[in-house]
């Protein structure tokens, strides 16, 4: 019954307190450690131990390429929080994305406030943006939601361009490098540590605000609304602390995405942005925690993915060729149409569920999961 | 007691709404012409029978799970509504659900969707000379009726589809004892000129046995009792669970009542 | 005072097209319960449609006009076929999201086919500039104007006179009861998608006549949406007004502010009718709390 070893079995409730509960955990953990360590050495380098790795066997993944998926990928856990955990569809994501922006640019590239105050900022603008708009909308039908966030984002849009072209230039907002105390993030692995422990500080957040009260009730509401109410929960107010928390830290992740980029103009936050962040969140699993950041992944690394494929693939070839070459954006956006519908039709729970028939199937081997 | 070409018969019927199971076994018959009492308590399973027979179980997210449903010799079960109608059954819902926004006369030929004889003309004079008050407003708006007003609705768009068995779920629902009365009138008269067979879903037992020939009890998904509708008036178990009557023992209480006759119907 | 009313006659005509596809995006909605997202990229589809038509097969925009109903309804049934009647039943979320696939789906597939720069669209309406009272009206606009208007009156004849339109008018104000009369929900499914795409393709088509036709054109028909909204989400006539109002909005704004803040202000009103008045012009309160 108590088989050492990689399966969740528990044996003492000192065990079960403790952060690293089973020898199997430590091994994950250990392995995570190393990954993530080696992997800006890997990519500089092109070499691992010793070995080297050509730039194409990589994918043409590089540092920069690791940061955005970071940053997509701490995107998509505030998206999830709202959308998969408390079931409101909000299409405002670019435009909290572009406050953020717009924070640092006022708070940092204007007032040259110190980065952590910038950080605060973003998010309480964020926060107040998200109250003005939740506050009459939460009240009524999902679909009322969707079109006031759909209007917010053309509105913060425009303002965000007034702002760019009134303060700065149609090029977009410059960014300068943010200083945290005596230390100045001003290449690819020093943003990658920042980056880094950025995403874990959000994902172990959320995990445990999901563990509060505060969490499951967004889960309730997002499950059974009557049911909810009926237990006392205060639905509207729930909502309401879901969408400014999650407009928070968007924010946040916003004025961070504009810091790293450098520069930044308002033809960045468009609805495909949106979309995106949607497609990375089903096809990674809504209402899970791996979800998004399977869906981050994917979504940042099948540009490459594709890239590496028309390098093989002559541009002579007919059709194929051109297209693959000429509008390898839009070859993406087809395949993750049709990978969009596939799993919503088939697998609603995204990359997650195999990820859990794989976790499962690993842990109670030689048993089966069922 | 059952011919084959009586107009409904079910036999172990069991549906079950996401796994949950709600009939248990349900065997009824219907034989021509006749008009069936179905009776039982607040979720005993008798509008999942309706809805079962009309194909609307899916709706609600049940399914049936196994059993026979046959309609004039023909096996319906797993038909969709859609179908259904078109074998000449009609259903007059629980809350009557009639088009708000539409009016009187559009409702009415909805109702036309499955029938499969002509002169639906005809039909909608019929219903007009037997509620007057439908044809004096038939241009208004379905949602401004009143219950009665909207039961007879529901009644007469059943009628449209020139149907051999009707189904009335809940028809006293809501209504005052007056328009009850006038409307089970009516249906007595439609009986009496068509020669409709019906299946009726009352839990006002009384109203429904004095207007059927035959009844059926069901209790948590399955038939525990049944009897023509003359013997179950009188019988003094029935009485005392359904009708209110005090059979003697006026002082016990309905949860003390039931466990006794239930004693008793294992011992029976 | 002539330049407010030459924007307003523009805005009308622009306006009468936003309802005409606000129609078909209600008729899905109320039927199916889906707000699809796909609608503004089938606007896109249908302008396209006919540029392949028009340029590669050199068809005259008469009879254009005819194959490209053809080709909306087929798409229509298509996505009914394979993409709703699939997931029928499933949360909202999951099939909202299923349309905003498709619409990256005919995104996608338009791109690739025809990349992703503006079309010189071939001229197909005549576009005089005619002078009423010293006021110059084009020719285009009224033409507009009046298509969608036969348009919308033949939808409203169908939903009023035949049978098939009152069945859908069932389905579309109460789906269980249309069930219990025994309403075919799959068959008026497929009709609401086909009349939806069928609106939004005739609509890309009328625009290609007033815009410059690239893939943006999917975001103009997103101003659908705000027109079906402040119509209250019901079918013919608020749709219409719902779309004029949104019309003329855009080119009043575009006309004396400029084009960007159009688009912004638009969705701004939009905001401040949804924040007052959320069940819109024509809309009943019931059915608009959470």
């Amino acid at each position: 019954m108590s088989r050492p070893g990689f399966g969740r079995i528990v044996t003492s409730y000192r065990q079960e307190r403790r952060l690293l509960r089973t020898p199997g955990r430590i091994v994950v953990l250990v392995i995570a450690l190393a990954f993530v360590f080696l992997l800006p050495m890997v990519l500089l380098q092109h070499s691992l131990f010793g070995i080297p790795i050509s730039d194409s066997q990589l994918l043409g993944i590089g540092l920069p390429q690791v940061n955005l998926t970071l940053i997509a990928i701490m995107g998509a856990i505030s998206l999830n929080l709202l959308v998969g955990y408390t079931g409101l569809i909000s299409l405002g994501h670019a435009a909290f994305f572009a406050v953020g922006a717009f924070a640092a640019g006022f708070l940092g590239t204007q007032l040259q406030l110190p980065f952590p105050l910038v950080l605060l900022g973003a998010g309480v603008a964020g926060a107040i943006v998200g109250l003005l708009i939740g506050l009459p909308s939460l009240r009524l039908q999902g679909l009322y939601l969707m079109l006031a966030t759909l209007a917010l984002h053309f509105v913060v849009i425009f303002v965000f361009l007034q702002y760019q072209i009134g303060n700065f230039s149609p090029a977009g907002i410059p960014y300068l490098s943010p200083e945290i105390g005596p230390l100045i993030i001003d290449d690819d692995q020093k943003w990658y540590v920042l980056l880094l422990i950025a995403a874990v500080l959000l994902l172990l957040g959320v995990r445990n605000l999901l563990r509060t009260r505060q969490g499951r009730s967004f889960i309730a509401v997002r499950d059974h609304e009557i049911a909810a109410a009926s237990m006392g929960i205060n639905v509207p107010r729930v909502r309401l602390t879901s969408f400014a928390l999650s407009s928070f830290v968007v924010s946040v992740v916003g004025a961070l995405y504009a810091y790293y980029l450098g520069n930044i103009g308002e033809g960045s936050f468009t609805l495909n942005f949106v979309i995106g962040y949607f497609a990375m969140i089903i096809i990674g699993g809504m209402g899970s925690m791996a979800g998004p950041v399977f869906g981050a992944i994917l979504w940042s690394m099948l540009p490459q993915v594709i890239q590496t494929i028309a390098k093989q693939v002559p541009a002579s070839t007919p059709f194929f060729g051109q297209v693959l070459n000429a509008y390898q954006g839009f070859v993406v956006l087809v395949i993750v149409a049709i990978l969009l519908l596939v799993i919503l039709r088939f697998r609603p729970g995204g990359l997650n569920d195999y990820w859990q028939t794989l976790k499962g199937g690993v842990t109670k081997w030689p048993y089966r999961n069922k | 007691m059952t011919g084959s070409r009586d107009s409904l018969t079910v036999q172990g019927l069991e549906a079950a709404y996401r796994g949950a199971p709600a009939l248990r076994g349900i065997s009824l018959t219907v034989p021509r012409g006749a008009a069936v009492a179905l009776l039982g308590a607040n979720g005993a399973g008798k509008t999942t029978t309706i809805r079962a027979i009309t194909g609307l179980l899916p709706l609600h997210g049940g399914a049936i799970t196994a059993g026979q449903i046959t309609v004039d010799g023909e096996v319906i079960s797993g038909l969709q509504s859609h179908q259904v109608v078109t074998r000449g059954v009609a259903h007059v819902p629980e809350g009557r659900l009639v088009f708000a926004g539409m009016s009187i006369e559009e409702n009415l030929l909805t109702g036309t969707v499955g029938r499969r004889s002509p002169g639906a003309d005809a039909t909608l004079e019929s219903i007009y000379r037997m509620f007057p008050v439908l044809e004096k407003r038939k241009h208004s708006a379905g949602g401004l009726l009143s219950g009665g007003e909207q039961q007879m609705l529901a009644i007469g768009r059943a009628l449209m589809a020139d149907p051999t068995l009707i189904l009335l779920d809940e028809v006293s629902l809501g209504l005052a004892p007056m328009v009850t009365r006038s409307i089970f009138q009516s249906l007595a008269e439609i009986r009496e000129r068509s020669g409709v067979s019906m299946l009726v879903v009352e839990q006002n037992a009384k109203l429904a046995l004095d207007f059927c020939d035959y009844a059926f009890i069901v209790e948590n998904g399955q038939v525990v009792h049944e009897g023509r509708a003359s013997e179950l008036r009188d019988d003094p178990q029935i009485q005392e669970l359904y009708l209110g009557g005090d059979a003697g023992e006026s002082t016990r209480s309905f949860a003390d009542a039931r466990r006794f006759r239930r004693r008793r119907r294992w011992l029976a | 005072m002539t330049e407010f009313i030459q924007l307003v006659v523009s805005g009308l005509a622009i306006g009468s097209i936003y309802g005409l596809i606000a129609l078909g995006f209600v008729l899905i909605y109320k039927s199916t319960d889906v707000f699809s997202f796909a609608q503004g990229d089938l606007v896109m589809v249908g302008a396209y449609l006919g540029f392949g038509l028009l340029t590669w097969l050199g068809i005259p925009f008469l009879a254009v006009i005819p194959i490209v109903l053809v080709l909306a309804a087929l798409l229509g049934l298509a996505i009914q076929r394979f993409v709703f009647k699939p997931m029928m039943g499933s949360p909202l979320l999951i099939m909202v999201m299923a349309t905003i696939a498709l619409s990256l789906l005919l995104r996608g597939v338009v791109v690739i086919i025809w990349g992703t720069g503006a079309v010189t669209y071939p001229s197909t309406l005549p576009n005089v500039a005619l002078d009423i009272f010293g006021v110059k009206i084009a020719t285009v606009d009224l033409i507009i104007m009046g298509v969608t208007a036969l348009a919308i009156l033949i939808f409203g004849l169908f939903f009023r006179l035949t049978r098939v339109g009152l069945h859908m008018r069932a389905i579309a104000e109460n789906s269980e009861a249309a069930a219990v009369v025994g309403i075919n929900a799959n068959r008026m499914f497929s009709l609401a998608l086909l009349i939806g795409t069928v609106t939004a393709a005739v609509g890309g088509l009328l625009l290609a006549n007033l815009q410059l036709v690239s893939t943006n054109i999917s975001e103009l028909g997103l101003l659908s949406f705000p027109a079906a909204v402040l119509g209250g989400m019901r079918s013919i006539p608020g749709s219409v007004v719902g779309g004029l109002i949104i019309g003329v909005i855009g080119q009043l704004a575009t006309g004396y502010i400029n084009g960007t803040a159009a688009t912004a202000i638009t969705f701004g009103v939009l905001l401040v009718v949804l924040l007052l008045r959320p069940q819109g012009i024509f809309g009943s309160k019931g059915v608009v709390r959470a």
